[in-house]
């Protein structure tokens, strides 16, 4: 029993020793990662010890005490905060792992997630070019069955010409004989149209036209080509065959333009006609 | 070339009735036309510079052929803008002497000043579509201004606004002159000449002058009459005696140079026929044989007077006095009255006035030939006849209808008879230069005045200048 005890006193020496040994490396440790201003706390500290010193040699055994004391109560400080940092540091590394471990399964997710947009990816690009390989057929097709329309239509077109070119044949002489009849018929009503503008204009310039004090005497003439617009305006007149007397030339100029705008059919067709008139005054 | 006219005007089909010449048939349509599908730009443009080429240089061949025979006898309207006058020794108002020039031509219809809308004076602000809604055909402006050497300098321009279709006028001419203050009158007349003969193509007679007599009472003896030969511009101003006497005077004629007046003076109691000098007054005797010395009229060549001599009868009778060598040629002889002789206008023959067929008629006689024959038949009475100057077939002359006697116009070609007044109580009818009017004398209120009556007669005015009574006007020539 009593050599049981020595030994678990031993053990527990020896335990004591390598806590001790922890200690100081932890102490180390954790000197090393004191801020630069803890580590001046500490040195203004010892000045106040040193200045102490200078001050008193008679308490000198009580502060001796005091700093045992003192130096007790850091040593246990420090074991605590030693046990806190120990703590703190088995706590960081727990995290530490924790964070890594979350990363791996972060990563782990990702690439699972790259590799099923991969796969949605190449799965689309497989549908569009099916699809397209199912529009160009669709499109051969379309175009065999245009062919074979446009094949169809030109063998119904051409026995319809066929049929018509018969057909006219037929009625050729009818068709011909009707055609000139219409076309007697639009002549005249045109030239009826165009002689009774003729006939408007005329009076219009006419009714402008001042005589000479002398007409009649010489059996003048003048031509005046006129240009119009198509509501009837006058827009260029020329002299293409003067009297050789500038006052009737004038006289008829002035008759144009003072006519302007001349009565004018509305229908195109009939205006075309009067684009230009060739207007001769005789002074008779 | 003509073919690429369809292009610029379209449709040209040949229309048969109406002078609508053929195109070619190729070209009738734009779209059908091969002109038009060009085969580059390069040859586009070169049918386009041909087309427009065509289009200002030659007549088309398709225009629609109009003809028309006859204008409307109409005075030209035309407005005188008083001119832009800086003269104060200047009392002639030139713009209303052509005016009243203008307007008494019978040719023109001139806008009174009270209704002109502006008063420009520059071409440059004249607004043809002004004036043209106005109604007017032309437009003269100027101005008239005291030189430094106290000359009047005249600006006039003729203002076309008819003569295209542009907003601004077309100046027909421009004229200046520098002229003595004196000659502002003459100057107006001048240029009334010349607006006259550009718009109507004939020569004006605002520079010629009249020749008349006047007579008055003696202020200092009332029972006696004062009779003057007058020379006057042929707007009554300017009036001048040439030949003053207390006996009648007759019948002035100008001789063709216009140098000298021949007339019948009573100056001796007797009728004689003498000449005047217009320049100088010099005065010859041509003719003082016995009985009646009347109706001088000289030949076309100024050379001969032919007269009216009743060589002791009781009737005259037609003779032709050479002037250079005073010989006396006999045309007509027989017992009725023959007298107011008056030449044709190639000197063959002359007009006259006999009452051989029991009233006064128009004859003709030849000179080579003596033929007689009777010119007028329409009336109880004509008589004064003259050629109308400028034609060989109208002549003017006094006739009487019941409206009394007029002065008429008788063509000798148609044998028409065209009367121009309607007063009555006319006299001593002479046409003018021109032939466009005619001076006369008339009763107005128991006094003999001066009028002036246009052949187409539209415009009879009277000549309010000439004081006391006027009669036997006669116009000078040019």
């Amino acid at each position: 029993m009593r050599a049981h005890f020595s030994q678990s006193f031993g053990y527990s020496l020896f335990f004591h020793i390598l806590i001790a040994l922890v200690f100081f490396v932890s102490l180390s440790d954790s000197l090393i990662i004191i801020p630069p201003a803890s580590n001046a706390e500490e040195i203004q500290n010892n000045k106040e010890i040193v200045n102490a010193v200078a001050i008193s040699q008679d308490d000198l055994s009580k502060e001796i005490r005091n700093q045992q004391a003192a130096e007790n109560a850091a040593k246990a400080k420090v074991a605590n905060e030693a046990r806190q940092l120990a703590a703190a540091k088995a706590q960081a590394l727990a995290q530490i792992q924790q964070a890594k471990q979350e990363q791996m399964a972060l990563a782990a997710k990702q690439q699972a997630d790259a590799k099923k947009a991969a796969d949605q990816l190449a799965q689309l690009q497989a549908q569009q070019k099916q699809a397209a390989e199912q529009l160009a057929q669709t499109q051969a097709q379309a175009a065999a069955t245009a062919k074979k329309a446009a094949e169809a239509q030109q063998q119904v077109l051409a026995a319809q010409k066929a049929a018509e070119a018969k057909r006219q044949a037929q009625q050729q002489q009818a068709l011909a004989a009707q055609q000139a009849a219409v076309a007697a018929a639009n002549t005249t009503q045109m030239q009826n149209e165009i002689n009774r503008y003729v006939g408007l204009i005329t009076q219009s310039i006419q009714a402008q036209w001042t005589q000479l004090p002398g007409a009649g005497q010489q059996k003048l003439a003048t031509t005046m080509l006129i240009h119009l617009a198509a509501d009837g305006t006058v827009l260029q007149v020329q002299n293409v065959g003067s009297s050789g007397n500038p006052a009737l030339d004038r006289l008829a100029l002035t008759a144009v333009y003072k006519a302007s705008p001349l009565p004018v059919p509305t229908d195109p067709t009939l205006f075309a006609n009067f684009r230009e008139l060739k207007v001769k005054f005789n002074d008779t | 070339m003509k073919k690429y006219i369809p292009l610029l005007f379209g449709d040209t089909r040949s229309i048969v009735g109406v002078g609508l010449r053929a195109c070619p048939k190729r070209a009738t349509t734009i779209g059908s036309c091969p002109y038009v599908r060009m085969r580059s730009l390069k040859y586009s443009i070169w049918v386009l510079i041909m087309g427009l080429m065509t289009f200002f240089t030659t007549p088309a061949s398709a225009a629609l052929d109009i003809e028309i025979t006859r204008g409307v006898v109409r005075s030209i309207p035309i407005a005188i803008v008083p001119f832009d006058v800086n003269n104060p020794n200047n009392p002639n108002d030139i713009a209303r002497i052509i005016s009243n020039d203008l307007n008494h031509s019978g040719q023109f219809q001139v806008m009174p000043q009270s209704r002109l809308p502006q008063q420009p004076h520059d071409a440059d602000a004249v607004s043809a579509d002004l004036w043209k809604t106005l109604g007017l055909d032309d437009l003269v402006i100027g101005s008239a201004t005291l030189t430094d050497n106290g000359q009047t300098k005249a600006d006039m321009t003729l203002l076309d606004l008819f003569h295209s279709n542009q907003s601004t006028p077309t100046v027909l001419m421009r004229q200046s002159y520098t002229v003595a203050n004196s000659q502002t009158r003459a100057l107006a007349h001048h240029i009334s000449d010349i607006i006259y003969e550009k718009l109507t193509g004939e020569k004006g007679v605002f520079s010629t002058r009249l020749a008349y007599v006047t007579v008055e009472p003696l202020p200092n003896n009332p029972r006696h009459k004062r009779y003057s030969l007058m020379i006057s511009d042929v707007d009554g101003h300017n009036a001048k005696p040439l030949l003053t006497s207390t006996q009648p005077i007759m019948s002035p004629d100008w001789s063709p140079d216009g140098r000298s007046v021949a007339y019948v003076s009573f100056e001796t109691k007797l009728p004689q026929i003498f000449t005047s000098d217009v320049a100088t007054g010099q005065r010859r005797l041509i003719s003082s044989f016995a009985g009646i010395n009347g109706a001088p009229s000289f030949s076309p060549d100024s050379r001969s007077l032919a007269v009216a001599l009743s060589m002791g009868r009781t009737n005259p009778n037609i003779y032709i006095i050479d002037l250079g060598s005073g010989r006396l040629t006999q045309l007509t002889d027989d017992a009725a009255i023959n007298t107011e002789p008056s030449w044709a206008p190639d000197g063959q023959s002359l007009l006259f006035t006999s009452d051989r067929g029991g009233a006064p008629q128009i004859y003709s006689i030849d000179l080579a030939g003596r033929q007689v024959h009777r010119v007028t038949y329409l009336g109880a009475y004509n008589a004064s006849a003259m050629y109308l100057p400028g034609s060989s077939t109208k002549i003017s002359l006094l006739h009487r209808d019941d409206r009394g006697f007029n002065i008429a116009i008788y063509d000798l070609q148609s044998g028409t008879m065209q009367t121009l007044t309607q007063g009555g109580y006319i006299e001593s009818p002479s046409p003018a230069p021109n032939g466009r009017m005619i001076v006369y004398s008339t009763n107005v209120g128991g006094r003999r005045m001066l009028g002036m009556v246009s052949s187409n007669g539209q415009v009879n005015i009277r000549l309010p200048e000439v004081s006391g009574d006027a009669q036997a006007p006669a116009w000078s020539p040019y």
